[in-house]
Formats: structure tokens, sequence, C-alpha cells
């Protein structure tokens, strides 16, 4: 008995466009590749949102993955991305709040919380609209230019200090501060065009 | 509020409030959301304190890390419906698995008629220490001191000739661009078994490297020519660099034999375009062009006799093999040949022997056989994340008879 075929074949030479609207018809069709498309988009969000209701990294992507695996196999309709990312978030969130409550950690949970936020519900909201923010900041620097975008990622996601990124990158201290205060100005205006 | 759009919508106001202006809409919006409760004001003055953003950027950014590892994962589960579950996800998870795993068995039983394939959901256990292979290589510098790349964190590595090495999110690269001067100064990327690797060099050119295979490179190519030595199998996307008065600057593959004993060494890859794989593992060497045209030459022939190579064009394959002119052939399955680049194996029409040396370059396994290799011919493809235990319920089901001990599998009669 042969080997099982796992994947419906694709031509390397035949890569269609990877707008939005392409990614979701091919994620309808079930293609493995929009699959894994989605998943890209979505997988650092998500970590992070699941983190912050669990309190626990590993958890999180579990939960993570776990989601991933039942939208995959199954067929969703949805009718955007927005929608899709609205359903895997809900996905998550109704994972993490089952896994709370199935380990008696809700109460405690909620305990833990209860001098920053009474209503759970409001936990959940704000750590969504956390993950949106820091998601748009993330998406808003990606259009920063390349050498910028150097030290704007050593700064915010390695976090080094302006003194270890001038000795690595062997430039003047004043300039990676100008490269910085350059990367918040683009932040500063694209959000500012941002409606 | 829930699922729909506001928590964006939210978002940009906080993130707008805190670095411009926002309008009377939005300030309206804001006040809303603030006045609603203690805990929205608390998360508000989090994400406009700078250093606090900052930390949270981080934390956010760094959350990607185990990303490539666990879509393998979810793709061999999606595809996979027998669903081996890694040990401590049951542990940690056991409910969910469980509902998942009936799931999958009413699932199953539906399809059972049809497949005519039995159900196991106790293959995991066995030889747990065998792990499909991963990002990984050996780095060695001009000085032949070497850096070990599985686990070392993103950032510069060292410096060669004035360039940064550097690693990020798993892939290698040099800063520099540019001609060398004077002397060239390589350096060798090599994965061992069960690691592969991507690199980009100086010149912008990328390299795919599968397992148990090299790369030797100058960390600056000279202004004339771009020359670089493989073993094993690559797959490259080579850059197009102009020199002085706008003339291309070729780039060449000398394929190197591990040893002379394969008798392919020295077989010359001629790059006039852009995308092809090469796979020299054994004593024949493979070149697969996807997009522009190559020349591929035996060792000793005048480069500039171009009579004496032979030319490529997109979705052909050259053959060289010890004491024959190169071959080529016309159509071969391209699909096949970069299965390895999209996660698969591909063993459409493979022998057993070509599938084990392959399985085993993976999985960093040793293969025996007891008496002579068994004549089964293979179809299919099969995940490169599929776990072991998976790819010997795979072997199986293929009639293969074997025995495992260790990291060593025995091919019975």
């Amino acid at each position: 008995m042969p080997l099982q075929r796992h994947v419906p074949r694709f031509s390397n030479r035949q890569r269609l466009s990877n707008t939005e609207a392409n990614i979701l018809y091919r994620f309808l069709q079930r293609e493995e590749k929009a699959f894994e498309e989605v998943y890209t988009l979505f997988y650092g969000q998500l970590c992070y949102f699941a983190e912050k209701l669990v309190i626990s990294r590993q958890l999180a992507e579990e939960i993570v993955v776990d989601v991933f695996v039942r939208t995959f196999r199954s067929t969703v309709s949805v009718t955007s991305m927005e929608h899709l990312r609205g359903y895997l978030f809900q996905a998550v969130k109704n994972q993490s709040l089952n896994y709370l409550k199935r380990e008696k950690r809700y109460e405690q949970h909620l305990s833990n919380y209860a001098t920053t936020s009474q209503l759970a519900i409001e936990h959940f909201e704000n750590e969504m609209i956390e993950t949106s923010a820091l998601e748009l900041i993330f998406q808003i620097a990606e259009g920063l230019p390349p050498e910028c975008k150097r030290i704007f990622e050593l700064l915010y996601k390695e976090q080094l200090c302006y003194q270890d990124i001038a000795v690595q990158l062997q430039l003047h201290i004043q300039t990676v501060r100008n490269q910085n205060a350059r990367a918040i100005a683009y932040i500063r205006k694209k959000l500012a065009a941002l409606r | 509020m829930g699922m729909d759009h506001s928590d964006k919508e939210l978002a940009i106001i906080i993130l707008r409030s805190a670095f411009t202006t926002l309008n009377r809409e939005e300030q309206d919006k804001l006040s809303v959301y603030l006045n609603a409760s203690e805990a929205n004001r608390e998360k508000y003055q989090e994400l406009i304190d700078a250093e606090e953003l900052r930390r949270k950027m981080t934390i956010y950014a760094n959350r990607n890390e185990n990303q490539a590892l666990h879509l393998q994962t979810i793709l061999q589960r999606v595809n996979n419906k027998t669903s081996v579950y890694p040990v401590n996800f049951f542990k940690r998870y056991w409910l969910a698995a469980a509902v998942v795993l009936l799931a999958a068995c009413a699932w199953l039983l539906n399809r059972t008629v049809k497949q005519k394939r039995a159900i196991s959901t106790t293959i995991a256990a066995t030889a747990k220490e065998v792990v499909p292979g991963k990002t990984g290589a050996l780095l060695t510098l001009d000085d032949g001191s070497q850096l070990v790349l599985d686990s070392a964190g993103n950032g510069i590595l060292a410096t060669q000739q004035g360039a940064q090495v550097v690693l990020k999110d798993g892939q290698l690269a040099y800063d520099k661009t540019g001609a060398a001067e004077g002397k060239l100064i390589y350096n060798t990327l090599a994965t061992p078994r069960g690691r592969e690797f991507t690199l980009a060099l100086p010149d912008g050119t990328r390299v795919w490297l599968n397992s148990g295979s090299s790369i030797r490179y100058p960390v600056g190519f000279a202004s004339s020519e771009r020359i670089v030595y493989i073993t094993g199998e690559a797959y490259l996307e080579v850059a197009s660099l102009k020199g002085e008065k706008g003339k291309k600057i070729p780039f060449k593959v000398i394929i190197s034999a591990q040893g002379e004993t394969t008798g392919i060494g020295g077989t010359e890859v001629e790059v006039l375009g852009t995308h092809f794989n090469i796979n020299a593992y054994e004593a024949i060497c493979k070149t697969t062009l996807l997009e522009g045209k190559v020349i591929v030459r035996k060792a000793g022939n005048p480069s500039d006799a171009a009579s004496d190579g032979l030319v490529l064009r997109p979705g052909q394959h050259a053959v060289v093999k010890p004491h024959s002119p190169p071959a080529v052939n016309y159509s071969p399955d391209i699909d096949k040949v970069m299965a390895w680049r999209r996660g698969f194996f591909n063993f459409d029409n493979v022998g057993l022997q070509e599938v084990m040396q392959q399985l085993a370059r993976w999985y960093d396994i040793d293969v025996e056989y007891e008496a002579g290799v068994p004549n089964i011919l293979f179809a299919g493809e099969l995940s490169r994340g599929m776990t072991w235990p998976g790819v010997l319920k795979a072997l199986e089901e293929s009639q293969v008879h074997f025995k495992t001990a260790g990291r060593k599998i025995i091919i019975l009669p």
C-alpha cells in the first residue's frame, strides 16, 4: 500500500499574488499553502492574546495550535480576512476560557485580576485591544526604510539600548537616536493617515 | 463589543492619542471607553506609557519564535487524522486532546470502509528520541573557528573582512555588499544530518541547504566572478549583479565531491539566470532549473567553450554521472525535485534504498539491510514534519518489514 498523498500539488511557477482576497479565496478552497499564509498572519497575535488570558506561554501555544488544527480541518465560512481574524480570536478566547474553568484556575485568576479588572469580559476586550495595538505598530514598522527598520527592531524587538546598538552596528550613538526619532515620526505619520 | 472590529478601532484611537492627535469623534469614543471602567483606564495608561509599551512590544515580537515548529505540528495533524499527539500535549491538555481524538475517530470510522485503513493511536512512545530534522547548521569561519547555529539567538555572530555575519530568524546573512578587496576570505556553512538551513550570500543570492550538505563561499565576492562550492543538495535563487560597464558578473557553482570517490567532483554550473536546485548526494549530480538559464559542464573543460557545456532551459534537468558527458532530461517532475523545499518527501516511483537514504539524512538514523534491499517501489508524499513513529507506520503500510533498535532501522526481507 502506498504512502498517503497529503497535499494537493501546485506548480512552483504558478505562485499567485498574496493579496488578502486571494489568500482568503485559496483558504476557502482548502489550499494548504493558504493555510500556511493564514497561520503566518495570525500566529503571533493569537499566541500573545492567549498568553495574556492563561498566563502561560506553553499553554497559550498549545491552545493556538489546537485552534488552528480545528480551523483547518473544518470548513469555516467566513467572508473576509477580518471575519476570519474575528473567528480565530473568538476561538482562542473560548478555548482559553474552557481551560481556565476546567483547571479551576478561573476564580483564582479572576481574583488575581480583581484589583485591575472587575469583570472578565473587560479583561478579554482589553487584551484584544492591546494585541491589536501591538500588531498595528509592527505592521506599520514593516514599511520603514531598511536601515531605520533594523535599528527599530534592535530597539523594540531585541530591547537593546542606544549604546549597545551603536557598538554593534559601528554607528555613532546620535545616529541611532536619530533613526529612532525617524521611526517614531514615521509611525506617527502613518497613524495620522489611518482612518 | 466582543469580536467585531471595535478592538482594532480602539487600538487605533489609543495609539493615535499617544502619538498624535484625535478628532472630535475619536475623543468622544475614547471618553466612553475610559469612563466605562477602572480596568479600561489602566489599560490605556499601560499603552500610552513609552517604556511599558516598549516592554510589551518586545514580548509581542518574540512570540513568533516557535512559529515554524508549530506549523509542522499543525499541518501534520490536519493532514494526518490518525493524530499522533506529542506526549506533553496529552499530559497538559488531555481533555481537549481527547475531544479532538474522539472527533478524529468518528471521522475515521466514516472513512474506514473506503480506505481500509486501521486506526492506531498507540504508535507514539516508540523510539521517541528520533525526531524530524529542523533548522540548524555549523558555520566555519576563515580562521577555522566553528559556530553551531542550532540554538544561537538573533544577532551578530562574527565580523569577517569587514562584513558582519548576522543570524536572524534562523537565517544567516552578510551585511556588506560590494566586491571584496584583496584576498578572498571563505566561510563554510554545513548542515549535518537532521538539519537544514537558509543563507543569504553577500550578493543577495539566497541558498537553501538540505540536510547533509555544505556550501563554501567568500564573505565578499570578487568583482569579476562569483564562485561557490556545494556538496549535497541546495536550492539557489541567484541575485543578478552587474559590475563595471554594466556587465553581468557571472555566478558559478562548483560541485565539490565529498571525497573524489564520487567521480562527479568539479562539475560546474554556470548561472545565467536565477532559480535552480542541485542534488549531488550520490555519485550523480542532478541540476534542475526552475527559472532562467544555466550551463552545466564537467571539470577541465574550458569555460569559454559553451559548446562543451549543456545549456538548460526552465523545467529541464541535467544529470552528470562519472565517466560520461552531461545528459539532459527535458521533462523532469519538478514538484518531486522541489518537494524538500515545500516540506515534503516525494517518493513517487522511488525505490526502498533511496527512500531510506532520504529518511536517514532527515531523521539522522542508520539503516541496515539484513538480507539485501527488497524490491519495493513507493508512491506519494510524506511530510518532513512527520514524527518518526508516523514514518514507521507509513513504512509498515507499504509492506516494508523491519525492526528498530534505537536510532537504527534494520530492513528485513
